[in-house]
C-alpha cells in the first residue's frame, strides 16, 4: 500500500517536472523558434478555410495545428499549448497502454510519444500539426482498444481507419499498426502463452480476416482518395501534407513517432515486474526515458537557429535595444545574427558608436544577399524597409513568402507587404492584405487599424512609420539589386540627407570594407546631421586618415573629435607601434575600437559566399 | 420603399455586359454595407427573384440556365434592392445583354501569386464557362517546384497540346495523337530551349520563340518588376520529323524576334521583332513590330522576305501577344509603351488589325486605364478572353468580351465566380487564358509522370542548321 503511494507520488512528480521542463524550454530557451514558425503561417478564421483545410486529408489535423499555432504569437501562450497537447498525449497514450499492461513501475513508458514530440517540435521544418494528427490517431486508437466485444471492436475498427486517415492523415498507420498490435496481444493471451496483466483482462481477439481488412483499408483508403478526390504525390497521399513542411522529403521521426506506440505496447507486453522489483523498475525507466530526453533533445535543438530566430524576433517587434542587449550576451555567429544586430544599433541611435564592439566580418552583416529561400528574404526586408528602400523591401519579403516550404502563406509577410502597398498609394491591393489578415485572431487590431488609412493620404503621411518612409521615398526610379546597394545607398543619401539610418549604413559600409577614402567625401554630410557627439567609429576613422597626413593629428583635429578619442589613439598607436605581437595586446583594451578592426579585423567579402 | 434613380454599385460591374447564352450565373456583391438584398431578374416570359442575406447576389444555376437559354439574343433586366437599417432601396433596373453566339466550353489558364520571382502554389487548370467547375491540369500540388507556362493548343482543341516546364523536372511536353511525349528542345544552335509556342493549323508544325529572360527591379513607385527578353529568335519544331528549323530569317543576329503566331489558313507567320538593344540601359527604347512571313507547309520553309506589318518606329510603341481569330479576319495584339513583356506595363493595351483592310486601333471599349496583356479568340471568333490588371493594379483576372458582326467590342465581364467576393480575397492571378472547345484529355498524373520521367525525346536540328 505504501509502496504504491509512493509510486503514486513518483508518477505525479515526475508528470510535474516533464511537463515544467518542457515549458521552461519553450518559454525561456527556444521561444524564438515558436515565433518563427507562427509569422510562417496564416490561420484565417473563417468557414471557407476550414472547409479548405476539411476538404483534405489530414486537414481537420492541419487546422487544428495551424489553429494552435497562432497562440505562438504571444510569447507564453505558445508553451502552455505544447505541454496542454502533450499532456493530452500522454493521457490517451496512457489509457491505450493500460490495456497491455497496467503496471504503475513502468509509467515512465507512457510519456515516451510526448518525449518525442516535444523533441520533434524543436524542428522547424515539423509543424503542431504533426502531433495534432497523432493525437487524433492516438484518440481512434483509445476508442478501439476500449470496445470490449470483438464484433463491435472489428466495425470500430473498419470505420476509425478511414475517419482517422480523413481527420489525421499519415498517422492513420500508427492506428491501423496499434490495432494489428493489440489484437495479435490478445491472440498471444488467450492462447495462454502469458499471463494477464492489462486492465481488461479474458478479451476475445477478433478474427484473422479482420487483419487482412484492417490492411486492405489501410492501403486502398488513400489509393482511392488519390485517384477520385484530391491530387496529391504517393508519399503526400499516405502521409498528407501536414507533418513536414517540405513535401518532398520523408520525415523519418514521424514515421518514428507512429512506430512506436505498438512497439511500446509489444515491449510493455513482454515485460513483467515482480513485487519485489517495482522501485528498480520505475528507477530503469526513469533512467532509459532521461537517458532518450537528453540525447533526443542534443539531436533536435537547434540553437544556432535559436539565436538567429531570436534575433530576428527582436528586430520584428522593433525591440532594437533587446537585441543589442542580447547581443552582448550572445555575440553574433553568423551574418544573418550580424545583420539584425547592427540594424537594431542603427535604430537605437548606436551603429557609429558601438558596431565595432561587434564582430563584425563584412557588408553581408550589413545587407543579407538575395537567397532563394524563406530565412534570408524575410530579415533582409526589415533592412530594406528600414532604410527606405521600399520596393526592394517589398521585393525580399514577397520572395520570402513564396518560398516558404509548405507553400503556405506569411501573417508577417502580408502585413509588411500591406504597408509597403499603403506607402506606395497602391489602395486596393494593400486592402486585400489588409482584409486577409482581419481575418486571424492576432493581426486583426493591426489590421482594423491599418483599414483607417487606406485611401487617406494625409494620415499615412502624418504616420511616424510609413509618413517617413514616404518622405524618404525614391523619387527617380532605378532597377534595384543588393549586389549595386553601395550605390542605391548613396543615391538615398544625396536624395534624403536626413535619412540617418541610411548615411550610418553607407558609412559602415565604407568603414567595414575599410574604404576611407569615401569615409572621407561623407564627412560633410556627416557635419550636417547635427550630431550631438560624433559617433567614435567616425572620431576614430577620421583620426585614422589624419594620423597618416598630418604631422600632429592631435592638434590638427577637428572640433568634434572628443579628447578622450584623441588620447585613446595615441595609447593605441603607442601599442601597435612598439610591439611585434601588438593583436594580442591590444585586443584586450581596444578591439572595439575601429582601429583595431582596421589592422586586425577579417574582412569577408560580399560575393563570399558563407554556409548558414 | 425607397426608389433610387441610380444603378447599384456592383463587383463584378455587369451593369450593360453582353454575355454568351450558356454563360455561369453572374453572381455579384453590392458595394456598401447592407443587411439584406434582393434581386429580380426578368426576361422573356420568366423571372428569378431571390433574397439574400447581406450584400452578396447568388444566383441558382438551373433557374439561372433556362433564363438566359430562354432569352437568347435578347436582354434580361436585374432589379436590385437593398435593406440598410429598416430602409430597403430599389436602384436604377439594369440589363445584360444575351447573344445567341456561344463562346468555347472551357478556358484553361495559370494561377499563381503575382509580385515578383518566386511561386509556392502554381497550377494551370480547366474552368468551365457554363458553372463554376474547376479542374486541375497540372498543379504544384503534384508537381512542385516547377514553372508551368505557355499551354498551348491548336485550334482550341486540346486533343493536340503542348506545355512548356522549368525549373524541377523542365521540359516540353507534347501530346498529339493520344501520345504524351517529354522533349529536350535545345538543340543546334539554340541558346536555350523553346519556350512560347503557336500551332500550325495543320498540327505538324509547332513555332516557337526562344527566350533569355531575365527580371529586374523597380526601386521606386507603384512598378514592381519588369522582365527582360535579352535575346530571343524563333524556331519551328517539326512534329513528325521530330526536327526544329532555326529559320535564318527569324533568328537573325542583331534582331529579338518574339510571339510567333500562324494564320488560321497556315501561309503565313506573323511575329514581333525589335531591334537588338542593349539591356536594361535601352528597355525603354526597345520596341517591337509587328511582322509577317510566309510559310509553305508543304515544305515546312519560311519565305525570305519578312514584311513589317505595323513598325515601331512609326508607332513609338511596342507589340505583343498577336493573334488571329480562327476565321482569318482580325488580329488581336497588345500594345505597351517599351518592352517585350506587357503584363509589367500599365499601360499596355489590346490593339485590334482588320486584316481585309491593314487598319488597326485600340479596342478601346475593352480596355482600361490598367495592364490588358495575354488575349484568346473562341474557336468562332465572336469571344475574346483576355487578362487585365484593371480590378486592383496587381492581380490579373479574365475578362470576356463579345465581338459583333461589325467587328465591335461589347462591354467585356469578369469570369464569373460562384463566391462574389473571391476576387477580393484571392491570392492568385489569372493569366494565360486560352479558350479550349473539349475537355482536356490527359490525366494530370500522366503529365506528371511525363515531365518526371528522367528520359526525354531529344529534338534533332534540322539537316544544316547546326
Amino acid at each position: 500500500m505504501q509502496k504504491n503511494k509512493a509510486l503514486g507520488n513518483a508518477v505525479i512528480l515526475f508528470s510535474g517536472l516533464f511537463f515544467a521542463g518542457i515549458f521552461v524550454f519553450y518559454a525561456f530557451f527556444y521561444n524564438s523558434h515558436l515565433h518563427f514558425e507562427e509569422q510562417f503561417q496564416l490561420h484565417l478564421m473563417t468557414w471557407d478555410w476550414l472547409l479548405t483545410r476539411l476538404s483534405l486529408p489530414g486537414g481537420f489535423a492541419g487546422y487544428l495545428g495551424s489553429f494552435l499555432t497562432q497562440f505562438y504569437f504571444v510569447s507564453l501562450a505558445g508553451p502552455v499549448v505544447i505541454v496542454l497537447l502533450l499532456a493530452t498525449l500522454t493521457i490517451v497514450v496512457k489509457k491505450i497502454f493500460s490495456k497491455v499492461n497496467s503496471t504503475a513501475a513502468l509509467f515512465p513508458f507512457t510519456f515516451i510519444p510526448a518525449l518525442l514530440s516535444a523533441m520533434i517540435l524543436c524542428n522547424e521544418f515539423y509543424p503542431l500539426s504533426a502531433i495534432t494528427s497523432f493525437l487524433i490517431a492516438m484518440t481512434g486508437a483509445m476508442t478501439y482498444v476500449s470496445v470490449t466485444r470483438r464484433d463491435r471492436r472489428a466495425i470500430a475498427g473498419s470505420v476509425l481507419i478511414p475517419v482517422t486517415y480523413w481527420l489525421a492523415g499519415g498517422a492513420f498507420i500508427s492506428l491501423v499498426l496499434i490495432m494489428i498490435v493489440y489484437e495479435l496481444i490478445l491472440r498471444m493471451r488467450s492462447s495462454g502463452t502469458r499471463s494477464v496483466t492489462g486492465d481488461i483482462p479474458g478479451l476475445k481477439p477478433i478474427s484473422f480476416w479482420y487483419f487482412v481488412v484492417y490492411v486492405v483499408l489501410g492501403l486502398a483508403v488513400p489509393l482511392v482518395v488519390r485517384q477520385y478526390l484530391v491530387m496529391q504525390p504517393l508519399m503526400i497521399t499516405f502521409l498528407s501534407e501536414f507533418y513536414y513542411k517540405v513535401r518532398t522529403t520523408i520525415p523519418t521521426a514521424v514515421i518514428v513517432l507512429f512506430i512506436l506506440p505498438p512497439v511500446i505496447m509489444l515491449i510493455l507486453y513482454t515485460v513483467r515486474v515482480k513485487e519485489n522489483r517495482v522501485t528498480l523498475a520505475a528507477a530503469a525507466a526513469i533512467l532509459v526515458f532521461a537517458a532518450i530526453g537528453f540525447l533526443g533533445f542534443r539531436n533536435f535543438a537547434n540553437f544556432s537557429a535559436e539565436e538567429i530566430m531570436r534575433y530576428d524576433y527582436l528586430v520584428r517587434s522593433r525591440r532594437w535595444d533587446d537585441a543589442v542587449k542580447y547581443a552582448e550576451r550572445n555575440p553574433p555567429r553568423n551574418f544573418l545574427s550580424l545583420s539584425m544586430l547592427n540594424l537594431s544599433l542603427a535604430k537605437s541611435g548606436q551603429m557609429g558608436s558601438r558596431m565595432f564592439s561587434f564582430p563584425q566580418r563584412g557588408d553581408n552583416g550589413l545587407f543579407i544577399p538575395f537567397n532563394k529561400e524563406y530565412v534570408a528574404p524575410m530579415m533582409g526586408n526589415e533592412i530594406l524597409y528600414n532604410l527606405g528602400f521600399v520596393n526592394a523591401a517589398q521585393e525580399y519579403v514577397f520572395e520570402s513568402m513564396e518560398t516558404i516550404p509548405d507553400m503556405g502563406k506569411s501573417a508577417r509577410a502580408l502585413q509588411r507587404l500591406a504597408e509597403t502597398n499603403l506607402i506606395n498609394g497602391e489602395y486596393r491591393v494593400a486592402g486585400k492584405y489588409i482584409d486577409l489578415l482581419g481575418k486571424t485572431i492576432f493581426y486583426r487590431k493591426w489590421a482594423r487599424n491599418a483599414r483607417n488609412y487606406l485611401n487617406n493620404e494625409d494620415k499615412i503621411d502624418k504616420d511616424p512609420d510609413w509618413g517617413e518612409k514616404r518622405k524618404f521615398a525614391i523619387t527617380e526610379d532605378y532597377f534595384f539589386s543588393i549586389k549595386n546597394i553601395e550605390a542605391s545607398l548613396a543615391m538615398m543619401v544625396k536624395a534624403h540627407p536626413d535619412n540617418k539610418t541610411a548615411f550610418e549604413y553607407l558609412m559602415a559600409f565604407y568603414l567595414i570594407n575599410k574604404d576611407l577614402r569615401n569615409v572621407l567625401y561623407l564627412v560633410p554630410v556627416m557635419e550636417k546631421m547635427n550630431y550631438r557627439e560624433v559617433p567614435v567609429a567616425y572620431q576614430e576613422a577620421l583620426m585614422y586618415v589624419l594620423g597618416l597626413n598630418s604631422n600632429d593629428p592631435m592638434k590638427n583635429a577637428p572640433p568634434y573629435i572628443s579628447q578622450a578619442t584623441k588620447e585613446r589613439m595615441q595609447a593605441y598607436a603607442g601599442i601597435y607601434t612598439s610591439y611585434q605581437d601588438a593583436e594580442t595586446r591590444l585586443k584586450k583594451n581596444f578591439s572595439g575600437t575601429y582601429w583595431y578592426y582596421l589592422h586586425f579585423g577579417k574582412l569577408v567579402r560580399s560575393d563570399d559566399s558563407e554556409k548558414k | 420603399m425607397q426608389t433610387s434613380d441610380s444603378w447599384p454599385v456592383i463587383f463584378p460591374d455587369y451593369k450593360g455586359v453582353t454575355v454568351p447564352p450558356d454563360i455561369a450565373p453572374l453572381n455579384f456583391m453590392l458595394t456598401g454595407d447592407f443587411d439584406r438584398c434582393s434581386v429580380e431578374i426578368s426576361g422573356k416570359d420568366q423571372k428569378i427573384t431571390r433574397y439574400f442575406r447581406g450584400r452578396n447576389v447568388t444566383i441558382p444555376g438551373a433557374s439561372w440556365s433556362k433564363l438566359i437559354y430562354g432569352n437568347r439574343d435578347g436582354s434580361i433586366i436585374f432589379t436590385v434592392a437593398a435593406l440598410k437599417g429598416r430602409i430597403w432601396k430599389k436602384f436604377k433596373p439594369f440589363a445584360i445583354h444575351i447573344t445567341d453566339e456561344p463562346a468555347d466550353d472551357y478556358l484553361v489558364y495559370r494561377l499563381l501569386m503575382p509580385g515578383f520571382q518566386n511561386w509556392n502554389r502554381m497550377g494551370i487548370y480547366q474552368r468551365s464557362v457554363s458553372g463554376f467547375r474547376v479542374r486541375t491540369v497540372l498543379d504544384s500540388r503534384i508537381m512542385p517546384g516547377t514553372c508551368m507556362n505557355c499551354h498551348s493548343f491548336p485550334g482550341n482543341d486540346p486533343e493536340n497540346m503542348v506545355l512548356h516546364l522549368r525549373e524541377s523536372y523542365g521540359g516540353t511536353l507534347l501530346y498529339t495523337n493520344g501520345t504524351l511525349e517529354k522533349l529536350t528542345t535545345r538543340t543546334g544552335r539554340m541558346f536555350a530551349s523553346a519556350a512560347f509556342p503557336y500551332w500550325h493549323p495543320s498540327k505538324r508544325y509547332i513555332a516557337f520563340s526562344v527566350n533569355r529572360v531575365n527580371q529586374i527591379f523597380h526601386a521606386a513607385g507603384p512598378y514592381r518588376a519588369t522582365a527582360l527578353d535579352l535575346r530571343s529568335d524563333i524556331v519551328l519544331y517539326d512534329v513528325k520529323e521530330h526536327e526544329m528549323k532555326i529559320p535564318p530569317q527569324l533568328s537573325a543576329e542583331n534582331k529579338f524576334e518574339t510571339f510567333p503566331c500562324f494564320s488560321p489558313d497556315g501561309k503565313k507567320l506573323y511575329f514581333c521583332s525589335a531591334e537588338e538593344k542593349k539591356l536594361p540601359a535601352e528597355l525603354k527604347n526597345t520596341r517591337y513590330s509587328l511582322c509577317s512571313v510566309d510559310f509553305d507547309e508543304e515544305t515546312g520553309a519560311f519565305g525570305s522576305v519578312t514584311d513589317t506589318l505595323i513598325s515601331s518606329h512609326a508607332t513609338g510603341k511596342s507589340i505583343s501577344i498577336p493573334r488571329v481569330s480562327p476565321n482569318g479576319k482580325y488580329l488581336m495584339f497588345t500594345v505597351s509603351d517599351y518592352g517585350a513583356f506587357p503584363s509589367y506595363n500599365p499601360e499596355a493595351d489590346l490593339w485590334i488589325m482588320d486584316l481585309e483592310t491593314g487598319q488597326y486601333h485600340p479596342a478601346d471599349s475593352i480596355n482600361s486605364p490598367e495592364t490588358e496583356s495575354y488575349h484568346s479568340w473562341s474557336s468562332n471568333s465572336r469571344w475574346v478572353a483576355f487578362s487585365s490588371r484593371r480590378s486592383d493594379k496587381l492581380f490579373s483576372d479574365i475578362y470576356l468580351a463579345y465581338m459583333d458582326k461589325d467587328g465591335d467590342f461589347h462591354k467585356p465581364f469578369l469570369l464569373p465566380q460562384k463566391d462574389p467576393e473571391f476576387y477580393g480575397s484571392t491570392l492568385f492571378s489569372f493569366n494565360l487564358p486560352e479558350f479550349s472547345v473539349r475537355d482536356f484529355p490527359v490525366d494530370p498524373y500522366r503529365l506528371a509522370k511525363a515531365a518526371k520521367s528522367r528520359s526525354s525525346l531529344q529534338v534533332q536540328p534540322e539537316t544544316g542548321t547546326h
